[in-house]
């Protein structure tokens, strides 16, 4: 069925008549002072940051990082740590074939012996370095090929082989070097000698290398650490390294075995993760009181996240995530105890850091946007609630004042009831007081009553007083000073000036003037 | 206004009749109060405490015809509110404006009838 504009407008304008009670008007209006109520409240909120789910979210980001980071880290370095050990005990089970119960040093100024074992050793540190998460693996033998030089005492042969072309912008090539050991060994398996090569090592400057080749334990994991960041000797590149004494069956030490971690390694393989808030970067690093050592540690890629590797960090616990505080710089992050332990025995920990900027400034957006919001929501209800009350007060006032000006017949419906129908009452209740009004006759008799009432002199109105005050004629002298004849007379005089024929017939015009509020016309 | 009557009274009374009359200070007639007789008026007191019944029975309807005698009064005698006189209806004006004595309303120039000419209206 369809509806014509004009039935459409007939409908509206009913409906715009039907009157709507006060009760849920005012629930209306409450209703809206409520959300009005609410939207100051959301505002106060939103600027406290209580909606501001940036927190969480962060914290969820960096829990999730930090599983990754975690389940990383762990897995590559305890499975170097096993490959430290494995590779210590390969390489004393060819020392021992070659030199039975003697020690490492009958290796001394035997060059030929020394390219044996160490051509024997290649194939074990190419499969160390290509199979596992590491970028170099090195043996050093507790001998030297010539003890007569100056530098023979802290000169030991050895083989260090290291990945070619690690650098922070290229990605891993498999190519090997030979950074110490003989050179034939390198041409034989056509590897490239390094450009910082050496024959043997310079073991003062070997990280660790004291602690393992001095270990007196009997199990090979007590002596196996890593070593704090440092840089590999003669280049300017900065590593960890896992030293691991290689201990003979008698318990005497061979000399040390180990792999390298450079921190260009380290960056390739734990890149930065992009979120919301910033690059999430890898650290792994030992914890010194409140304080990350980043310096000791490595940093995996930083993506655009500006984390200086030389710079430590001082840490504030949080309730879901850590503060990490720099000298110029913070970040937002969590830590976790790894598995490994450094050459004091100190912990290292995977770290993974966001920088708090980022986090701060998405924060404070989102608490912006929230707030404004809720302002633009305060605002509008506020608007809103003008509205309603002007809508409210309007036809209450409009009534009000058809009352005033006795318009009630003319006045619109007001849309309220309750004030409908008092219009109606007060309407009704009018027309009725005029229906009781004194008819026209008996007001020309008060009129004329009242016009005779004029000639009474001021002792016969005072006297009239006194008896509409309830005095009888008796108590007239007394108050007048005057005979009660006198008073009589004066009576008498009354009557005939208002003709009226008793006392009972002026005091029924008293009353009749008194409930009229015309009573002052008789005085 | 009783008491105003009172003070101007004059007692009349004897052994046998109490009687009390009022002068009016403008035509100086004397009004008398109706006369009412002593109860034991006649009789003579054989004993000494019979004397003593007698003053007093006649002390108390003295006291009682007084009162009578001013109620009496108090119909006929009207107090000038202009010179304070005690005059009776018949030199008392209803004037238009103020009620006076015969005298002030001369003084005055104010016409008037004596109040004494009312008739008896019921009320």
């Amino acid at each position: 069925m369809k509806i014509t504009p004009v039935e459409l407008i007939k409908l509206t304008k009913k409906a715009k008549n039907h009157s709507i009670k006060m009760q849920n008007r005012l629930l209306l209006y409450w209703a809206v002072m409520t959300f009005v109520i609410f939207a100051a409240i959301l505002v106060v909120m939103s600027f406290a940051g209580v909606f501001s789910n940036s927190e969480e979210k962060a914290s969820h980001l960096l829990e999730l990082q930090q599983q990754n980071t975690y389940a990383e880290l762990s897995e590559q370095f305890t499975l170097l740590t096993a490959k430290g050990i494995s590779l210590s005990e390969r390489t004393s089970e060819i020392l021992e074939g070659f030199l039975f119960t003697e020690s490492a040093s009958m290796l001394s100024d035997n060059p030929e012996m020394l390219e044996v074992i160490e051509t024997i050793l290649y194939g074990d540190l190419d499969a160390v370095i290509h199979s596992n998460p590491c970028n170099g693996a090195y043996i050093i033998f507790d001998a030297t090929i010539n003890t007569k030089i100056p530098e023979a005492e802290k000169s030991r042969a050895g083989i260090y082989l290291r990945l070619a072309n690690i650098s922070g912008k290229n990605e891993i090539s498999t190519d090997v070097t030979l950074f110490r050991g003989i050179p034939a060994v390198a041409r034989k398996n056509g590897a490239e000698l390094h450009n910082r090569w050496k024959l043997e090592f310079d073991i003062s400057a070997m990280p660790g290398y004291d602690s393992a080749a001095n270990f007196a334990g009997t199990r090979l994991a007590d002596g196996c650490f890593w070593t704090e960041n440092t840089t590999l000797p003669e280049t300017w590149e900065s590593m960890v390294l896992l030293n691991t004494p290689i201990v003979a069956k008698d318990g005497s030490i061979y000399g040390v075995c180990g792999i390298e971690v450079s921190e260009f390694y380290f960056r390739l393989s734990h890149p930065a993760v992009e979120s919301e808030f910033g690059s999430m970067v890898t650290v792994l690093a030992p914890i010194e009181k409140d304080e990350l050592m980043v310096s000791k540690g490595m940093v995996g890629s930083s993506g655009g996240t500006y984390l200086r590797d030389n710079e430590n960090l001082i840490i504030r616990e949080g309730e879901k995530f850590n503060t990490y505080i720099g000298r110029d710089s913070a970040f937002i992050g969590t830590h976790q105890k790894l598995d490994i332990a450094l050459e004091d025995g100190s912990a290292i920990y995977a770290v993974t850091l966001l920088p708090a900027g980022n986090y701060l400034r998405e924060e404070a957006t989102n608490r912006l946007i929230w707030g404004i919001s809720a302002i633009v929501l305060f605002v509008a209800m506020i608007f809103v609630s003008f509205f309603l009350a002007k809508k409210f007060v309007r036809p209450i006032a409009q009534s009000l004042s058809a009352i005033q000006e006795n318009k009630m017949e003319d006045a619109e419906n007001s849309g309220i009831s309750e004030i409908d129908s008092l219009l109606s009452f007060i309407e009704k209740n009018r027309a009725s007081g005029n229906e009781n009004s004194l008819p026209s006759d008996i007001e020309e008799l008060f009129t004329e009553f009242a016009k005779r009432a004029e000639s009474l002199t001021p002792t016969e109105r005072s006297i009239i007083k006194y008896y509409s005050d309830g005095k009888e004629v008796s108590e007239i002298p007394e108050l007048c000073f005057i005979s009660i004849n006198t008073v009589r007379k004066h009576n008498a005089n009354i009557y005939k000036k208002l003709g009226v024929g008793s006392k009972e017939e002026l005091m029924l015009y008293v009353e009749l003037f008194r409930r009229c509020g015309r009573f002052d016309e008789l005085l | 206004m009783k008491n105003l009557i009172r003070k101007q009274i004059i007692d009349y009374s004897d052994e046998k009749i109490f009687c009390f009359g009022i002068i009016c200070h403008e035509c100086g007639k004397i009004r008398k109060s109706t006369p009412i007789r002593f109860s034991k008026a006649g009789e003579i007191p054989q004993s000494e405490s019979k004397k003593i019944i007698f003053r007093i029975l006649y002390e108390r309807e003295h006291e009682q015809a007084l009162e009578k005698a001013v109620e009496e009064a108090a119909n006929f005698f009207n107090l000038c509110p202009h010179c304070g006189k005690f005059v009776c209806d018949d030199c008392f004006l209803i004037c238009e404006d103020l009620d006076v004595c015969r005298s002030c309303a001369e003084d005055l120039q104010e016409i008037g009838e004596p109040s004494s000419f009312a008739g008896w209206i019921s009320g």
